[in-house]
C-alpha cells in the first residue's frame, strides 16, 4: 500500500484542554482553579495531559470520512493517524493495562473501517468513534468472562508485578520521577478495580474532557444516570486511595 | 445540613453547580466538621490524581498493526457462509458462566449453524421423537449437513440444565429449527409454545428427550413481519426451566452494521426485546423476568449491540453476543 508519505504525524485529534478551568470549580480549600494555573494540594507533579498539536477543522474531518466512505484507503490510513492517540488512550483507560488497550484500539479501528458506511454525516464523528471503542472493549469483557479469561482482579496484580519491576528496575529514576509513577500505578490501579461503566464515564470525564452530554451520547444513557454514576465512581476512587495511607501521607 | 447530605454534594460542589443557599449551607458544614472536611479534601485530591495521569503513546506498530487487519479485511470479503462458520467456531467455545449455574438459571447453549440446512419441512408440530415421529415427520433431515447428536453433545457437557438447544435458520430464511438434545440419562421434557405480537399462547410441542438423541421443533416465521417469540419449558432434576427466544422474521447476519433509531417509553422489557429483534432481525435469548417496565431508553443511529446494550442496562440484565446477531440475556443475580 503506498499513501503519500506525510511529513509530519500530527495526532492531532489527541486530547487537549478545552479550556483552563475544564471544570469550572474552584475549591474553596485552594480557591483556585483547580486545573487551571496547576495549584495542587498534594503533590508537585508537572501535568503531561495537554497536547499542542493543532485540531483538525469540521470541515476536512467531512472530507476525509467521506474519501473513507468511497474506499479511499490513503484515506482511512491518515484518520487512524490522526485519531490513533485518542483511540489508544481511549482503550488503555477503560482496559486498563497496554496489551488489552492495544487490542481494543486496533478492533475498533477495524469496526470503524467496516462499518464506516453507515456513519452518518451529520453525527458526532468523535462521538461515534468513542461508542464503537466502549463497544468493542465491553464485547471483549464479554467474551473474557464466558471463557474465564483474565479477570479484573488479575488485571490489578498484573498491574502491582509491573508496579514493583518498575520500581526495581536499575534504571536510575530521578526520585521524583519514580515517586510519581508509583502514585499513577496505584491511581490506575484504583481506577481498574471500579465497575466498567464507572471507570468508562470516569475517564470519559476526566481524562477525556467529554461534557456529560457527550457521555450520555456515547453509552446511550440519561444524563441522570451518567451523573450519578460518575458521582459513584468519583467516591469510590477516593476509598480506595483512602487506603494507601502514602498518598495522603 | 448533616454529615451524609455533605458526602452526597462533593460532586455537586466539585463542578460548582449548587444552589448559592446550599452552597453557603455546604460550606458551613465544612467549616465546622472536620471529618467532612478531611473527606471532601481527599475526594478533591483523588480527582486531582485521576486527571494527573499521563497520557500514554500508543506502540510504535500500531498503526502499521492497523492498516494491515484492514487490509487483510479487504482482500477477504466476508460471505455470509464465512459468517456462519466463524460464529460456529465461536459458539462452540462459549462456557456457561459458573455463576449461572449456581443460580439455577436455564443454562443453554445456543448454536448457530455453521451450514445451510437442506430445507426441511416447515410446518408447526413437526417433532421427533427418539423412536417416534409425531406430527408432521421431519423425515431424513438427520442427514442434512447438521452436526449430529455426537458432534452437538461435545459443545453442551455444560449444560447442567439438562437440556441443550440449538437454533438455525434455513436457507429459505422461512423457519427457524430448534433441536434439542440432552446428555443426561434421564429423559428430560420439554414443552414449547409460541406467540406473537399479542396474540394467546400457542403450544407448538412437547414431549422427552434423551442422552445421545434430539428434538426437533421448526418454528415457521411470522407472516405479518412480527417476532416469533417462542418459550421452551423443561425440567430436570427437580427443577423448573424457562427461556424465551425471540426469533425476527427476517434473520439478518449482518445486523452490527444496521443503523436505526428506537425509543422505548413505558414499554415491557418483553416489548422492547420483541421490538429490538424485529428491528434488527436478530435472536434473542432472554431468561428472568421480563415484565418489568422500561420507563424510557433507546439507541439513536444504533446498531443491534447497541441497542440490547440500551435494553439490558434499562432492564438490570447482562448480555452477551453469542454469535453474531445471536444475543443471549439474563438478569442480574
Ligand atoms: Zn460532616
Amino acid at each position: 500500500m503506498l499513501c503519500p508519505k506525510r511529513s509530519e504525524r500530527l495526532s492531532a485529534f489527541a486530547i487537549t484542554d478545552k479550556q483552563a478551568c475544564s471544570w469550572g470549580a474552584f475549591s474553596p480549600l485552594s480557591q483556585a482553579c483547580r486545573t487551571g494555573r496547576g495549584t495542587r494540594l498534594l503533590f508537585n507533579t508537572s501535568r503531561v495531559k495537554s497536547d499542542t498539536d493543532k485540531a483538525i477543522t469540521r470541515a476536512e474531518e467531512q472530507v476525509l470520512i467521506q474519501r473513507c466512505k468511497d474506499g479511499d484507503i490513503c484515506a482511512f490510513d491518515e484518520l487512524v493517524i490522526r485519531f490513533q492517540k485518542r483511540v489508544y488512550n481511549f482503550a488503555y483507560g477503560i482496559a486498563g493495562n497496554y496489551d488489552d488497550a492495544n487490542d481494543v484500539a486496533q478492533e475498533a479501528f477495524v469496526r470503524v473501517f467496516n462499518s464506516i458506511g453507515t456513519f452518518r454525516g451529520d453525527a458526532n464523528f468523535t462521538t461515534w468513534i468513542y461508542r464503537i471503542v466502549t463497544n468493542v472493549y465491553l464485547d471483549e469483557r464479554k467474551k473474557a468472562k464466558s471463557h474465564r479469561q483474565i479477570s479484573l482482579d488479575e488485571y490489578v496484580d498484573l498491574d502491582e508485578n509491573s508496579v514493583s519491576r518498575q520500581i526495581e528496575d536499575d534504571n536510575p529514576l530521578p526520585a521524583e520521577v519514580a515517586e510519581s509513577k508509583e502514585r499513577n500505578q496505584i491511581v490506575r490501579n484504583a481506577i481498574n478495580a471500579l465497575p466498567d461503566y464507572q471507570r468508562i464515564i470516569m475517564t470519559l470525564y476526566h481524562l477525556h474532557d467529554r461534557s456529560y452530554e457527550e457521555i450520555a451520547d456515547i453509552l446511550h444513557l440519561p444524563i441522570g444516570t451518567v451523573k450519578s454514576r460518575l458521582n459513584r465512581a468519583r467516591q469510590a476512587l477516593k476509598e480506595k486511595l483512602e487506603t494507601e495511607s502514602e498518598l495522603f501521607g | 445540613m448533616n454529615c451524609a447530605k455533605a458526602q452526597d454534594m462533593f460532586s455537586a460542589y466539585l463542578e460548582n453547580v449548587m444552589e448559592p443557599s446550599q452552597r453557603v449551607a455546604f460550606e458551613q458544614h465544612l467549616a465546622t466538621c472536620p471529618s467532612c472536611k478531611a473527606s471532601y479534601e481527599k475526594f478533591n485530591a483523588a480527582l486531582m490524581m485521576l486527571e494527573e495521569m499521563p497520557q500514554v503513546e500508543p506502540p510504535a506498530d500500531f498503526h502499521a498493526s492497523v492498516m494491515a487487519r484492514v487490509e487483510r479485511e479487504r482482500r477477504v470479503e466476508p460471505s455470509k457462509v464465512r459468517w456462519w462458520n466463524l460464529d460456529w467456531q465461536h459458539v462452540f467455545t462459549i462456557r456457561v458462566p459458573a455463576r449461572a449455574v449456581a443460580m439455577g438459571f436455564a443454562v443453554l447453549l445456543l448454536m448457530v449453524m455453521a451450514v445451510q440446512f437442506t430445507p426441511i419441512g416447515h410446518s408447526i408440530n413437526a417433532v421427533v421423537f427418539p423412536g417416534r415421529t409425531v406430527g408432521n415427520p421431519v423425515g431424513d433431515d438427520d442427514s442434512s449437513d447438521a452436526p449430529k447428536a455426537g458432534v452437538l453433545n461435545s459443545g453442551c457437557d455444560l449444560a447442567k440444565s439438562g437440556l441443550c438447544i440449538n437454533v438455525s435458520n434455513d436457507s429459505s430464511g422461512k423457519a427457524y429449527t430448534l433441536r434439542l438434545s440432552s446428555k443426561d440419562g434421564n429423559p428430560v421434557d420439554y414443552s414449547v409454545y409460541t406467540r406473537t405480537g399479542t396474540s394467546a399462547k400457542n403450544g407448538v410441542a412437547n414431549g422427552f428427550v434423551s442422552r445421545g438423541q434430539q428434538a426437533s421443533v421448526t418454528i415457521d416465521v411470522a407472516h405479518d413481519r412480527q417476532t416469533v417469540v417462542t418459550e421452551l419449558k423443561w425440567h430436570y432434576r427437580g427443577r423448573s426451566y424457562d427461556r424465551l427466544a425471540f426469533l425476527p422474521p427476517t434473520f439478518d447476519a449482518d445486523a452490527s452494521a444496521k443503523k436505526i433509531d428506537m425509543s422505548f417509553n413505558k414499554t415491557t422489557v418483553y416489548q422492547a426485546l420483541d421490538q429490538v429483534s424485529r428491528s434488527y432481525g436478530i435472536v434473542i435469548l432472554a431468561s428472568g423476568n421480563l415484565n418489568r417496565t422500561i420507563k424510557f431508553g433507546g439507541v439513536d443511529d444504533g446498531n443491534a449491540t447497541d441497542a440490547i446494550y440500551a435494553v439490558a442496562d434499562k432492564a438490570n440484565m447482562t448480555w452477551q453476543a453469542l454469535a453474531a446477531s445471536v444475543y443471549e440475556m439474563e438478569p442480574t443475580d
